[in-house]
């Protein structure tokens, strides 16, 4: 979910010429993971949305609970300025959406709608 | 990996995926071999043949010349599911009335009301009321008459009662509710106001040509051209007039220059600005004006409210109609001469309409009864006949519709310099049914303060008497025991009343009345306590539940919040285009365009963080964008009328509403009402560089050379949280459903259910807001223009040519094997293209057919169409929305370069501005499809006809 928050970003502007100076708290609740993947990723587009804030580093913690898994941390940035280029992400997607490994490493997958 | 799929070739342009599996319909490509090819190389076609898994699908799926993969459904894909399963409006007491005992009453439009099982043969004409957002008339579409099933009456403690089946859903406060989750003791929704019972009026003509005999023959024109003239008490437009009459004899005024203006708040002022639009007359936009008064030497300031209509025409049928002019206190008028002979709910319209204007609100006269409400009238000495002849009719009127009225009185008023004054006064009896009578069946109209109180003070009313009926019984019993030898102390202690009630009871008599108990609240109390909401519903407590028997149960359809299949996810941010013409040659824009394009690009706010046309908006008036529509931009300054006649459903989706769009959405909107957002959102300054049908471009204000504007951009951020928030309802509360579909994108929220209606409603209110986000655009594209020609832009003649969304879901009626259905039409990058002649067509067009704008990409041509008929037949209305991406964002990247694409169109005289390279390049004439193509086989098809062709000059980007 880290890489999945920084790879979103990454769609909206070049997250390596961010600097950390805001952070903000994350936190979602869903059914599963895929919802937990979506609705964590509508999240964050609403948190550039409103906040005007682009973030490059995540520090989250996934965990099962009574209602299905929790995606809880924070995330940090710099607000939106001329200083670097961005576009806006409208919308997550479930096409194609996966959950799964790959060489014993962690894949999620997603399309989002620019 | 993409399938590859076998399709038969039809005629040159025309192929289809033949029906197989699962598939409800076959889907029809509209393509030729070179767009095909293309088509082919994405999964467009398998996307294709899983929207024709959806139930309820008409004819076959459309694939549009400009088609590519999407998410979920092919943008540039055309679907149109039916109406058939149902419907539901919670009507009458703001319950759904879905499966509902056939006595139950239905509020219709107009203050009637009428059983349901009696509405089968209105179905074509009748209006239901929907408890939206507001209380709005809907179209009625369906009757359906069910078997016998189990009934429950559901009675609350204020006496409402309806007779429902256990899986019926009630509007609560936390939304829907099936009555077999509900308990005594729960609250649900209830609308107190229940009209008149409804009777066909004695028909007769009010009004016909001999009554203006000797007028202009212009203004007598204006009348029977918009169906006014004769003037029967059967036509709808005469109910809408006697609403106006009565609100005009109270609060209006008519100048000499033939301008009719009425006096109200805001909001109500809107609700008259659209009766006049439904008369064929247009409106003004609200007016305010700061007033100073002075009252026993106190100056004080107002602002006085007002609309007013310029028609001589619309005035010369008030006045005909009865409306006083001059100064009314001066005049010698009386009640309409016609309005003994009408039916109870008419004369209820004019009687209600003027109380709106004139009656007091019933107010708490001492803690727990009221004032009664009443009206006064001043007359001039000389007309005082007349004044109390008025007022002596209005309390007979009343009085033939059972409610009593106290005793008129006359007195001398305040005189003015000129006259001695009389004042009349009368009121409505405050006897607690009397006064419950009147507030429900009659009240208060245009004035949604009034109709509210009145709703308040009708079910404190209603509560009070039926503790009183409780003390009554207590008593009784008490008297009934003590006389058969019960001990006053076990008396007091089986009670739980006060001992002083049993003691008078049993002992002293009882000559007064019985009082509700001290802990009853007070009239200030409960009033602090409850809301009313627009809708005029009020939450109410069930008192009782209980089995009602088997019985026939009845359900009716309504426009408003019909129940059908709906795809959700891919209608999904209403973006649309618009384009606004101007006066000005090419040849006055030549050597402006970097001047131009700089100037668009800093006014014009795109991309994140850039702000907004309308600055930050606070989410109450997000909602009224999202309610109003244009309306909204030209209450505020944004927009004239004519902006709103040249739009498509000029500028307004009605059933539209705010409850279940998520805060969410609307502080993402509130900070973006009036901006491009980015990726392909653009806007345009173009030269028109081909003219194919003279005619028609003529009609459309468009000539060789011309400067236009076109502006591509949707409902922003709002528009896709809809979507988000509605996607994941849907997942979550109709699993089964979405299993059945090949593709989660492709939810739908099925027939009958909550989330069906509250995601209609949702939608219509992310399109207004949509038309208001291009209006502002536009609006600071007219002010740049300003600025660079020194002009305004008005002497520019700049004005909106059309503004259509391309990505939205709308109820039409079409042609469905030789029988008019209702559907839902599925537009997801595709244009409606309506011919010359439907009714959905703004006047301005109806005679050559609605424009299909279709913009190019940077740097390529673009297009205006004309709808047609053969669009009609083969495409349920519908035609290519632009030129279809044709590489992704990523290649395009890798492929291009935004400084050497920006040099390349530059070189060519065409002049971009963007955020970012990144876009430019993503953006690049390359990686769409050819556009001519596209438009040239539309064109050959017949599914839009070419107008014109635009050429880019500037080009702004997000």
């Amino acid at each position: 979910f880290e890489q999945a928050g920084k790879a979103v970003f990454q769609v909206m502007t070049d997250v390596d010429q961010l600097e950390t100076v805001e952070m903000v708290n994350v936190a979602v609740e869903s059914e599963n993971l895929e919802a937990l993947l979506y609705d964590f990723v509508d999240e964050l587009i609403y948190i550039a949305d409103t906040e005007r804030l682009l973030l490059k580093e995540f520090d989250l913690v996934v965990e099962e609970t009574d209602a299905g898994y929790r995606v809880d941390g924070t995330g940090s940035g710099e607000p939106v300025s001329s200083r670097v280029r961005h576009q806006e992400v409208k919308a997550p997607t479930y096409s194609d959406i996966s959950i799964g490994e790959d060489d014993g490493e962690q894949v999620l997958r997603m399309f989002v709608d620019v | 990996m993409v399938e590859d799929f076998d399709l038969q070739h039809l005629s040159e342009y025309e192929w289809e995926l033949p029906q197989d599996g699962e598939m409800n319909v076959p889907a029809r490509v509209f393509a030729s071999e070179k767009l095909l090819e293309v088509i082919r190389d994405d999964r467009t076609l398998e996307q294709a043949r899983n929207i024709t898994h959806f139930p309820g699908i008409h004819k076959y799926a459309c694939v549009l010349p400009d088609a590519h993969q999407g998410y979920g459904m092919p943008v540039g894909g055309v679907v149109a599911l039916d109406v058939e399963n149902g419907g539901i409006s919670p009507g009458a007491v703001g319950y759904d009335i879905n499966c509902l005992s056939g006595d139950a009453a239905v509020l219709l439009e107009f203050g009637r009301r009428k059983p349901i099982q009696e509405l089968e043969d209105d179905v074509p004409t009748e209006r239901p009321v929907v408890a939206a957002d507001r209380s709005t008339a809907s179209d009625m579409q369906l009757f359906m008459e069910k078997e016998e099933q189990e009934t429950y009456t559901v009675e609350t403690e204020t006496g409402e009662t309806v007779e429902a089946t256990t899986d019926h859903p009630f509007q609560t406060a936390d939304g829907m509710v099936p009555l077999e989750n509900l308990e005594e003791g729960d609250t649900v929704m209830v609308s107190p106001f229940q009209g008149l019972p409804d009777e066909e009026p004695e028909r007769f003509t009010v009004l016909d040509r001999d009554d203006f005999d000797g007028e202009d023959p212009q203004l007598v024109k204006a009348l029977t051209d918009r169906d006014l003239l004769p003037l029967r008490t059967t036509d709808r437009e005469f109910n809408i007039l006697l609403k106006l009459v009565g609100f005009h004899t109270g609060d209006g005024a008519f100048n000499n220059t033939g301008k009719t203006t009425f006096y109200a708040n805001k909001e109500d002022l809107k609700t008259i600005q659209r009766d006049i639009r439904q008369l064929g007359f247009s409106p003004s936009s609200i007016y305010e004006r700061d007033r100073e008064h002075e009252v026993d030497g106190n100056a004080f300031e107002s602002t006085e409210t007002s609309v007013s209509c310029g028609s001589k025409a619309f005035q010369k049928l008030l006045i005909k109609l009865g409306a006083p002019g001059g100064a009314k206190v001066e005049s010698s008028f009386t009640t309409p001469s016609y309005i003994e002979r009408l039916a109870v709910w008419q004369k209820a319209l004019y009687l209600s309409a003027f109380f709106g204007a004139e009656m007091s609100k019933p107010a708490a006269v001492y803690r727990k009864n009221f004032y009664c409400p009443t009206v006064s009238h001043n007359r001039v000495e000389m007309e005082q006949e007349a004044g109390e002849q008025f007022m002596h009719e209005l309390k007979q009127l009343l009085a033939s519709l059972d409610i009593e009225t106290t005793a008129l009185e006359a007195f001398e008023a305040d005189s003015n310099r000129d006259h001695e004054m009389m004042r009349f006064r009368f009121g409505i009896s405050s006897k607690p049914e009397n006064l419950v009578r009147f507030l429900t069946t009659v009240g208060y109209r245009y004035n949604l303060d009034k109709q509210k109180e009145a709703i308040k003070v009708a079910q404190y009313t209603k509560k009070k008497e039926a503790a009183i009926r409780q003390r009554a019984a207590v008593a009784e019993e008490a008297v009934q025991l003590y006389n058969e030898g019960t001990a006053p102390k076990d008396l007091k202690q089986r009670f739980d009343v006060n001992d002083r009630f049993i003691e008078r009871s049993i002992w002293s008599g009882r000559d007064t009345k019985i009082r509700p108990p001290q802990d009853f609240p007070d009239f200030e109390e409960y009033r602090s306590d409850v809301t009313v909401r627009d809708n005029l519903t009020i939450p109410a407590e069930i008192g009782s539940i209980d089995r009602a028997g088997r019985k026939p149960v009845y359900d009716i359809g309504v426009d408003h919040e019909a129940h059908n299949f709906q795809a959700n996810s891919f209608v999904v941010s209403n973006c649309g285009v618009r384009v606004m013409t101007t006066n000005l040659a090419y040849d006055e824009i030549r050597g402006k365009e970097q001047q131009l394009a700089n100037i668009l690009f800093q006014k014009v706010p795109s991309g994140l963080g850039e702000g907004a046309v309308a600055g930050s908006l606070s989410v109450d008036e997000v909602e009224d964008i999202c309610l109003d529509g244009l309306q909204w931009a030209v209450d505020n300054g944004y927009a004239v009328e004519d902006d709103m006649e040249h739009c498509e459903d000029e500028g307004f989706r009605e059933s539209a509403s705010v409850e279940h769009i998520s805060d969410k959405a609307k502080n993402r909107a509130a900070e973006q009402v009036g901006s491009l957002g980015s990726g392909n959102h653009f806007l345009e300054v173009q030269r028109v560089s081909d003219i194919y049908d003279g005619e028609t471009a003529a009609q459309y204000g468009l000539a060789e050379d011309q400067v236009v504007v076109t502006i591509h951009c949707g409902s922003r951020g709002l528009g896709h949280q809809v979507c988000s928030d509605f996607l994941r309802r849907i997942e979550q509360e109709h699993q089964e459903e979405l299993e059945e579909l090949p593709d989660k994108e492709l939810a739908f929220a099925p027939a009958g259910s909550d989330l069906e209606q509250q995601y209609y409603e949702a939608m219509n209110a992310a399109i207004n807001f949509a038309w208001v986000n291009r209006q502002l655009v536009m609006h600071q594209a007219r002010k740049c223009f300003e600025r660079i020609f020194d002009r305004s832009w008005q002497e520019m003649d700049m004005h909106l040519l059309y503004d259509v969304a391309h990505n939205i879901a709308k109820k039409e009626e079409h042609d469905i094997e030789g029988e008019q259905r209702g559907v839902y039409v599925h537009r997801k990058g595709s244009t409606r293209a309506f011919p010359a002649g439907h009714e959905d067509v703004p006047e301005a067009y109806r005679d050559v057919g609605q424009p299909v704008l279709i913009p190019g990409s940077m740097g390529t041509a673009s297009y205006i169409l004309k709808g047609t008929e053969t669009a009609m037949q083969k495409t349920f209305g519908s035609s290519a929305h632009g030129a279809g991406r044709l590489m992704s964002r990523t290649q395009a990247k890798e492929d291009f370069w935004g400084g050497d694409v920006q040099d390349d169109l530059e070189r060519d005289n065409i002049y971009v501005k963007a955020q970012s390279g990144s876009t430019i390049a993503e953006e690049a004439p390359g990686v769409y499809k050819d556009v001519d193509e596209v438009v040239r086989v539309t064109d050959a098809v017949g599914i839009g006809e070419k107008v014109a062709q635009m050429r880019p000059l500037v080009n702004i980007k997000g």
